[in-house]
């Protein structure tokens, strides 16, 4: 167990996030295996893997919305295993959005501010800078319903942004979107990794995202953790024949098939 | 956890004990005494017979005339259906009632059209039940039809097939499913209705009025009990059916709407029917207003509001507020233990939530009868018993399901996310269901209360077990009425009743229509902006 540190040096040192020993058995099976690693503040670490690896549930019990069955999630030297997801200053991005739909792009953005009994004006504020932020002023007294699925999911990132929180996780949040979406949206994510020192924990199924985003990546394979580490170690030296397969035989036919098209 | 157990309690005391109650009561001796009774026997054949006749003629006219609105290019699509529900919005007594003043004794048609038959007897019954049952299975078979894929029949129609061909391999398994389903529950519905035999029923006696004779007139209810086991059987079969019959999941979810040809001998067709049918629906509306409004049909056709005030003299007045208040409690308190319990079961899934979810559905099996007579067993001696609280709670047991179940499914659509959202952005679960959940669910609600209001002005079976002399709805005083040689009071009471309905009904749709709810929301929202 890691107790908080009070050596200055080692505190600047310190990990954002620590997972350790962490496992999770569902009606018998093993969802998650032991799993270990540390995320360094600021950083863009993609978890990757096929549907059904662990990865959405590795995700939910960083954010507290799950409990595991064996080990610990340690935030800044404290351990937040059991704390409420509310009081861990991390935000979630889902798949599906899901937003308020009864509520516009501003409501949904100062929602959670006024419930914290921010006033009025100071959550309006910080709600417009958000929307500002994000690139949605022009829309901000629309309901998510007359939105695109791009435009839906930048609300979804600015009503997280708005509470500050210095770890935001995204569970797939490009799935159900096209191309060029997908593209702003990357550019916009990173923005805010830069602009607010955040750090993100990405989780999704295309290579070519993760290695186009991310400083590390970490590979999941049926529970485990297979391999993190930067997208070029990944390439130069992948850990096993699963990693060589899955990410870099597809990464390599897709490139490929890329260059023949446009005549390389 | 706690919260579910609490709602499963309050829903099992007032759904499932009764019932229980019921069935322990029977002994012995009153099955044997049943089965082996000749009246028993004749009114269990008379309601099977009577009813399979009615269901196969409702069916019958309901599948036209879907066909007719669905499949065919006529106008006045929108008065059809504005019509075709007013028969839903008075009790089912006054659809005997009807038949009673067109064509009873001195029948205002009977007499103009010199037609020589009692309307007495089984084929009134059949009549009085086609009549209120059509509308609701013509809505059930609207709606299937409404959502059918075009694509096979373009498919067949270019690959050569005939149009009786489609019929049979395309059109006939596509409503098999829900026919089925329909089928059953349209029969269920009309054999332990109470109202119309009644009425029309003559010596033609059917089950629930033996079950009502039994208990009311004889206080047998020992008998009456097994009379009231074997009329959950129907429902227990819907039921079953249904559940069985249950979508697999495999629906086509991007359908082709009919894109409908003109043919004008069809729709020529369809114009008659249809006005066919919109006749037989207001001409019994149309006699209850000559009776009400004329001092002695036919004979003085003078206008008077006489008829109201003698109405008003016999308590009229003060049994409509009581119908009144009754509807309103069972409404308010209606939607919100169903909200309650659709978040319930829809938004806090657990093995708990299953049950919950059980007795829930269990509600839309228990005819009124049958219910009315287990509240008595239950709650006879107590001191609910006699009270207008009695009848509060009987009728909120009687219409839960429905509303229940327009309630869960509204919460089932609503992203599986938000709960997660709420927990991650530090915002409780009460504060969610008002801020977000409620405000989703709007309609659903408004349709909820139009609901639970509108059968409880309507609904006489479960009550009349039930009410006293101060408590009772004005609903009950139909038949007295008739009794008293009154028609004309009973046609104001059935007009009463029907102004009241159509009132909530419009109402609920124009703030549907107009979104008057959320223009009231926004304003409050940006007083001076924009």
């Amino acid at each position: 167990m890691i107790s908080a540190i009070n050596d200055a040096d080692a505190i600047e040192n310190r990990p954002k996030l620590c997972i350790r020993n962490l496992s999770k058995i569902y009606d018998n099976k093993k969802v998650l295996d032991k799993i270990s690693f540390d995320v360094r503040e600021g950083e863009f670490l993609s978890i990757l893997g096929p549907s059904g690896c662990g990865k959405t549930t590795l995700l939910r019990i960083i954010i507290g919305l799950l409990q595991p069955s064996v080990g610990q999630v340690i935030k800044d030297g404290k351990d937040i295993t059991y704390a409420s997801p509310a009081s861990r200053g991390m935000g979630i991005v889902f798949q599906n959005y899901a937003l308020f739909e009864n509520m516009t792009v501003l409501g949904n953005v100062e929602y959670a501010l006024k419930i914290k009994k921010e006033t009025k004006r100071n959550a309006r504020e910080k709600a417009l800078q958000m929307i500002e932020l994000v690139g949605l002023s022009e829309h901000m007294h629309k309901k998510p319903n007359s939105l695109s699925g791009g435009q839906q999911q930048r609300v979804a990132i600015a009503r997280t942004l708005v509470l500050k929180p210095d770890i935001i996780l995204f569970d797939e949040p490009m799935s159900s979107l096209d191309i060029s979406t997908r593209l702003s949206l990357r550019k916009l994510i990173k923005r805010i990794q830069r602009e607010f020192g955040t750090t993100i924990i990405y989780v999704t199924h295309d290579q070519e995202e993760t290695f186009s985003m991310s400083d590390r990546i970490m590979v999941m394979e049926e529970a485990h953790l297979t391999q993190i580490d930067t997208p070029q170690n990944i390439i130069a030296h992948p850990a096993n024949a699963y990693v060589r397969s899955f990410v870099l035989d597809n990464l390599k036919e897709k490139i490929s098939s890329l260059a023949k098209y446009a005549g390389y | 956890m706690l919260y579910k157990l609490a709602l499963i309690v309050i829903l099992f005391v007032l759904i499932i004990l009764p019932i229980i109650r019921m069935f322990i009561f029977i002994d012995h001796d009153s099955i044997v005494d049943v089965m082996n009774s000749p009246l028993f026997l004749r009114a269990l054949q008379n309601s099977f017979v009577s009813a399979s006749l009615a269901t196969i003629i409702t069916l019958s006219i309901a599948l036209v005339l879907a066909w007719c609105i669905q499949r065919t290019r006529i106008r006045f699509k929108g008065i059809v259906s504005i019509v075709l529900v007013l028969p839903m919005l008075i009790p089912t007594i006054s659809h005997g009632m009807g038949l009673v003043i067109l064509f009873g004794n001195n029948g205002v048609l009977k007499n103009l059209l010199d037609l020589d038959f009692s309307i007495y007897g089984m084929w009134g019954v059949i009549a009085g039940s086609v009549m209120y049952a059509f509308p609701l299975a013509f809505l059930m078979i609207d709606n299937v039809m409404k959502y059918e894929d075009s694509s096979p029949y373009e498919a067949a129609q270019v690959l050569g097939i005939p149009r009786w061909r489609q019929l049979i391999s395309i059109t006939l398994p596509y409503l098999r499913k829900p026919l089925i389903s329909i089928v059953f529950a349209v029969f269920t519905w009309i054999v332990t209705d109470y109202g119309v035999p009644l009425m029309v029923g003559g010596k033609f006696t059917t089950l629930p009025v033996l079950l009502y004779q039994e208990v009311i007139g004889q206080l047998n209810f020992g008998r009456g009990s097994v009379y009231g086991v074997i009329l959950l059987i129907p429902a227990l079969i819907a039921f079953v059916i249904d559940v069985v019959n249950r979508d697999k999941g495999n629906a086509v979810y991007v359908i082709k709407r009919f894109e409908l040809s003109k043919n004008r001998i069809r729709d020529v067709f369809s114009y008659l029917f249809c006005g066919l049918v919109t006749l037989i629906v207001a001409m019994p509306i149309f006699a209850f207003g000559l009776l009400a409004f004329t001092k002695k049909y036919p004979a003085d056709m003078t206008a008077t509001f006489n008829n109201i005030i003698k109405t008003l003299n016999q308590n009229g007045g003060r049994y409509f507020l009581n119908s009144i208040i009754i509807a309103t409690f069972v409404s308010l308190i209606g939607v919100a233990l169903a909200f309650v319990s659709a978040y319930a079961t829809a938004r806090m899934r657990s093995t708990v939530s299953k049950y919950l979810h059980l007795i829930a559905l269990t509600s839309m099996a228990i005819p009124g009868v049958v219910l009315g007579l287990s509240y008595v067993l239950v709650f006879k001696g107590s001191i609910i018993y006699g009270t207008i609280g009695i009848l509060i709670m009987v009728n909120l047991a009687h219409f839960f399901t429905s509303p229940y179940v327009m309630m869960y499914n509204s919460l089932t659509k609503i992203n599986e996310n938000l709960e997660a959202v709420g927990h991650t952005l530090g915002i409780s679960r009460l504060r969610m269901i008002k801020d977000v959940f409620l405000p989703q669910s709007k309609a659903t609600i408004l349709e909820m209360i139009s609901y639970f209001f509108i059968n409880s002005m309507i609904t006489i079976s479960a009550v009349s077990f039930l009410a006293t002399t101060s408590t009772r709805p004005v609903s009950l005083m139909i038949n007295q009425f008739e009794a008293q040689v009154q028609l004309e009071c009973a046609a104001v009471v059935s007009l009463a009743i029907l102004f009241v309905n159509v009132l909530i009904k419009g109402t609920v749709y124009l703030i549907r229509r107009y979104d008057w709810l959320n223009s009231i929301h926004l304003a409050r929202e940006y007083p001076t902006e924009r």
